[in-house]
Order: C-alpha cells, then structure tokens, then sequence
C-alpha cells in the first residue's frame, strides 16, 4: 500500500522510458504513451482512494527514516492534486495524437510529456524541499523542450525567455534551501515545521521564507514574474499549453500552500501583506493584458495570469473558507483552462489563423465546439451554475469577511472583466458573420478532447456538494499540519534507526558517538546557528 | 576562509548579473551559469567549513564537514549543466534561423 505514493512518479518514468526505446514505430508509441497516461491516472484515484480511507500515506525512500532520507507523502491535497492533473495530462495526450504530426511523435513528443508528468506528480508527493527542486527541473526542463517542440522561430524565443527566467529561480531557491538548511539543518519538510514551530526568534526565516515565495511566484506567474507566462503558453503546441495553463502554474500555487501551511506555519503572516498586494496587481494586469489582446491564445495565456491572481489572493487570505474557495477555483481553472486552449487549438486548426478578428461565423459549422468553448468562458468567468461562480463567490466572501473590502471589489470587477473578454472572444469566433468559405475539418478525436473536459465541468457543477466536501477535508488536513508531520513520524516509529546508516556509517564508532551520522549534524547545526 | 567565499559568491552574482542585462543572448547564458555556479558555492557554505576535515565522523573525534550540501551541489551541477546545454543548442537553432545573437533583433513576442 505504501508503494502506491511512487506509482504516480514511476509509472510515467518508465513509459518515457519505453517510449524511446522503442524507436520509430509509431502506432506502438501511441498505443504505450496512452496506456501509460491511463495507468497513471488510474493510480493517482487509487492513492486518493487509500489516503481518504487511512489517512496520509508516506513512502521512505531507499528506507532512509525520515529526517534523513527523502520521502513522499500523500495526504488529501497532494493526492487530489495529482488526480487532478493526470486526469487533464490524459486528456491532453489523446488531443496530442490527433494534434502533433507524425514525425514528432515518432521522435521525442511522448517520451517528454510523461517526464513533464513525472516531475508535476513528484512536486506534489514530495516531502522533501530539496526533492522539490528536482522535481521542479525535471518538470521544467522537459517543459522547455516541449514549448520549442515544433523549432518554430518564435517558439524558441518564448523558450528562450522561459527558460532565463526560471532558470534565475532555480539559482533563487538553491539560495532559499542553502539558507534554510544552514539555519535549521534539516530539509525535511515535516522535520523542518517542528524545528521551526520550537524556534524562540525565527532570525533569517522570514527572508527564507519570502524567497520561497518569490521562487513559486515565478512558476504561478505573480505580479513581478509574469512576463514569461504569455509568452510561452501561447507559442507551445496547444496540448502543451492546456498541461502548462492547467496544471504547470498550479504546481506554484500548490508549493506556498504547502509551504505556508506545513512549514513556515508561524511566519505566515510576513508573507501575507506581499501575496496580497501581489496577487491584486496580477489579477488587474491579467485582466488588462487579456483586453488589448487580438491573438486567442495569448487572450487565454493572459486569462491565465489574471486568474493566478484569484488563486494567490486566496492563498494571501489564508482563512479557511478562503482556502476552500481556492482549492475550488484550482480545480475549475484547471479543467476550464485546458478545455478552452484545446478547443481554441480545434479552432486554430480549422480556420488556419489566430486572429480572433479573422474568425467568424463557426458556431454553423463546429456548433458542438461552440458549446464546449462557451461552457469554459462560462466557467472562467465565474457564471452561476457553473461552480466556477461558487469558486469567486466564496473567495470574495472570504476578502470581506477577512476585512479587505477593497480587494474583494477589485476581483468582482476583474470577473466581470474576464466574463467581458472572454465573451467577447467567444461571440467573435463562433457568432459574427463569418468569411464565408468553410472551416477545415479537424480531428474527432481533438474535438472529444475538449468535450470530455466540458462535460467533467458540468459534472462538478451537478456535483458540487460533494465536491466542496471533499475540498473542506482537504483544508481541514491543511490547517492541522499534526496529522501530516504525526503520518511521516509514524514511519520513523515503526522503522526505529535507519538500518543502512547505522550500519554503514556508524558501525565502528565510539560509544560516544553512536548516533547516526545525519542526525549528529542536525544537532551540531541546531546549535550553533549559522555556520 | 569565510570572507574569501563571500567575496567569490558576490563575484559571482555581480558578474552574472552584469551578464544577464546583456543584449548578446550568449552572455546571457554565460551570465546564467555563473549565477548558478554562485548559488552552489552559497550552497556549499551552508555545510560549514573546518579546514581539512572530512565528510564523515572519522575515529578520531566529531570534527567533520557536513556532507549532505556537497552531495546536494553535486545535484544542482548536474542540473544547471543540462539546462545551460540545452538552452546553448536554442540559441544555436536561433541564431541559424535568424542570423543574429541579439535579443533586440530577435525580439518578435511582446512578452
């Protein structure tokens, strides 16, 4: 049971694997890259399954007890996180056998969209802060790749350009981990929020603790950081920029949520004002960027940055029926998001432009993909029934009750703005009069993709109670970072001393010094501060 | 010891971040992997220094380095490595299909 926490990770490593041994044969690719995809997400229900059943489940590594070793752990929020994505990972990929052409996917297409699945699902099982990282450069890494895919000129400057960026965070967050290891001597997660919560003067934790937050900024696009996002989510192949715009950015948002709540617990409140204001001017510039845009893709890309803001200004409020609402609007811009960049992909394909002002006339020719877009304007924007509406509403509610008024109207303007361009874009392509001379017919296999997305939205809407039940579980875990530090110690309890270390390293020490090495220089760095 | 490596992570920085401003892409990459190389020297750092001890508690007394940074830097290597690879054989692509190095040239995305 406990191997069940590696199978989301490992199970897309050895697709990738297989995928590129198997050389140029192209149906086989196919066949193996879904069966892959759907094995991953048949593991990520079943985790979701045995930690809603027995609580948090922790996997030691190489059977390395915790404080030493790295860990993974599944507790609500990371397992419905990875059910999340794989679920829209696999969408994404049928869409790729019908969108990638043929000479790409025989060569390195499947192989790179599991390693970028490996690396999103292994940033959210991690416990470890250095394991992050990792994760964090195998997602990116194989997302680079992936942006520059089909060479074209400017894909390779947006890649260029994401590329700089994050590499400058990746410098940013080994400065953060070596800062945060010299201090607590411990990386850790679950070992990390006790040490820290035992602290009398947090010293330079603060500062830490805000560099996480602008290295996850980056990756969610804040204020400061964004400039990339548009870029690079609207030149990538369209399943490349529904995984980056579903699912990518929330793997920032998901890291300050974990960080805040299970590490730096205490020194939530030095961040808040930050994410705060953060998050309200990259709701406003989201908003604004998506008005003036003409291309669709760079209008959903910007949409993207503006509803970031929504997910910060929640994480920023941090109460939680806040936190609630932001779980809830994590998963309706997730499905909303991809949905709309593969059905603009359909649209792409069949007008051959991606001008907004060139298209016209669709909904006569495509009408079921007319649907299926206006479902995700709607859901973007926020539009009762749809939950989406109960995602901003309940955000909203909580910035009022919270007592910041001020923000609380800013994002109900900003929906009606988002409900303003998308709407606007949706009635350019599918209603006006159109150019006359018929679409290109596109694959039925990229239309279903989006339909499949569509009708999950609506099932979330039919099925909201539960959902937002299920949601409420999850923040409640979250607000008790006990149950998730007391699932990772229970390992240490049943295992008792690492055997490897104590046979390895300690074996022909002195009485003396007859602990495990690791855990020696965990007390000597407790001690002495800074080195 | 410790102000001789402050100095060089400083060095570091500065130097790649003078780089990053640059318009020739190709310094930007340079000034890219310099900025790593600081961040993993900072790394290193945070593990303590003691002379010639080594990373493991000898026989002979508690005087040892921490290991644990040296094995993470080793990581981060690897890591910044593939990646400045990766984006030199972009540049590479870029510079065949537009002729230029310069981001100012290159520029057609409004960001």
């Amino acid at each position: 049971m406990k191997a069940l926490v590696i199978l989301p990770i490992v199970i897309p490593l050895a697709t990738a694997i297989i995928t590129i041994f198997l050389g140029r044969s192209l149906r086989g690719k196919v066949v193996v890259s879904l069966v892959g995809g759907g094995a991953t997400f048949a593991s990520a229900l079943l985790l979701l399954r045995t930690v809603w059943n027995h609580g948090p489940v922790v996997h030691t590594m190489g059977s390395w007890s915790p404080p030493f070793g790295i860990i993974l752990v599944a507790d609500l929020l990371s397992s419905g996180i990875v059910v999340l994505s794989s679920g829209v990972a696999m969408v994404a990929l049928c869409y790729s056998v019908g969108y990638v052409d043929e000479e790409g996917q025989r060569l390195a297409y499947h192989p790179l969209f599991h390693l970028l699945m490996m690396g999103i699902h292994g940033a959210f099982l991690t416990g470890d802060i250095f394991n992050l990282f990792v994760f964090f450069e195998i997602l990116l890494i194989s997302s680079y790749a992936l942006v520059a895919f089909a060479g074209e000129d400017y894909q390779l400057e947006a890649t260029l350009k994401y590329a700089t960026i994050n590499l400058i965070a990746s410098a940013v967050f080994l400065l953060a981990v070596g800062g945060l290891y010299g201090t607590m001597g411990s990386l850790n997660m679950a070992d990390l929020s006790l040490k820290i919560a035992r602290l009398q003067d947090p010293g330079p934790l603060p500062a830490i603790f805000l560099l996480f937050i602008a290295v996850f900024g980056v990756k969610a696009s804040m204020f400061p950081f964004y400039f990339w996002l548009p870029d690079a989510h609207s030149s990538a192949p369209t399943p490349i920029s529904a995984m980056l715009s579903g699912v990518l950015i929330k793997v920032g948002a998901y890291s300050i949520l974990r960080i805040s709540s299970v590490l730096f617990v205490a020194l939530r409140a030095d961040a808040q004002g930050w994410l705060l204001t953060l998050a309200a001017i990259t709701m406003v510039v989201g908003a604004c960027g998506a008005l003036a845009q003409s291309d669709i893709k760079r209008l959903l890309a910007y949409s993207s940055v503006g509803q970031m803001g929504y997910i910060l200004l929640g994480l920023g409020i941090g109460t939680p029926l806040a936190l609630v609402g932001t779980l809830l609007f994590i998963v309706n811009h997730a499905l909303a998001k991809a949905m709309l960049f593969l059905t603009a992909g359909v649209v792409i394909e069949a007008t051959e432009t991606r001008e907004i002002g060139s298209m016209g006339g669709l909904s006569r020719h495509m009408p079921w993909t007319a649907g299926t877009f206006f479902v995700g304007v709607m859901a973007i924007a926020g539009v009762p029934p749809l939950f989406g509406f109960f995602a901003k509403f309940l955000l909203i509610k909580a910035a009022l009750e919270a007592g910041y008024g001020f923000l609380a109207a800013l994002a109900a303007v900003l929906a009606i703005a988002t409900l303003w361009y998308l709407f606007a874009a949706w009635q350019q392509i599918f209603w006006r009069e159109g150019s006359g001379h018929p679409p290109r017919v596109t694959s039925r296999l990229m239309k279903g993709s989006g339909f499949v997305l569509a009708g999950l939205i609506l099932a979330g809407t039919i099925l909201l109670n539960p959902l937002v039940d299920f949601l409420m579980a999850v923040e409640g875990q979250l607000r008790q970072p006990g149950t998730y530090i007391a699932a990772v110690f229970r390992e240490v309890a049943q295992k008792g001393v690492p055997p490897s270390a104590s046979t390895k390293l300690g074996a022909n020490l002195p009485k003396s010094h007859a602990v495990s090495p690791p855990m020696k220089v965990g007390a000597v760095h407790i001690e002495g501060g800074l080195p | 010891m410790t102000t001789f490596l402050a100095l060089t992570i400083g060095v570091l920085f500065g130097t790649g971040t003078f780089l990053l401003l640059r318009r020739n892409a190709l310094k930007v990459i340079i000034g890219l992997s310099l900025i790593s190389h600081g961040a993993n020297v900072l790394l290193v750092t945070s593990g303590g220094f003691g002379g010639n001890y080594p990373p493991i508690i000898g026989p002979g007394g508690p005087a040892y380095v921490d290991p644990l940074p040296q094995a993470l830097v080793l990581t981060a290597i690897v890591i910044s490595f593939g990646v400045t690879a990766f984006l030199v054989v972009l540049l590479y692509r870029l510079y065949k299909r537009t002729g230029t190095v310069d981001m100012d040239q290159i520029r057609r995305l409004k960001g």
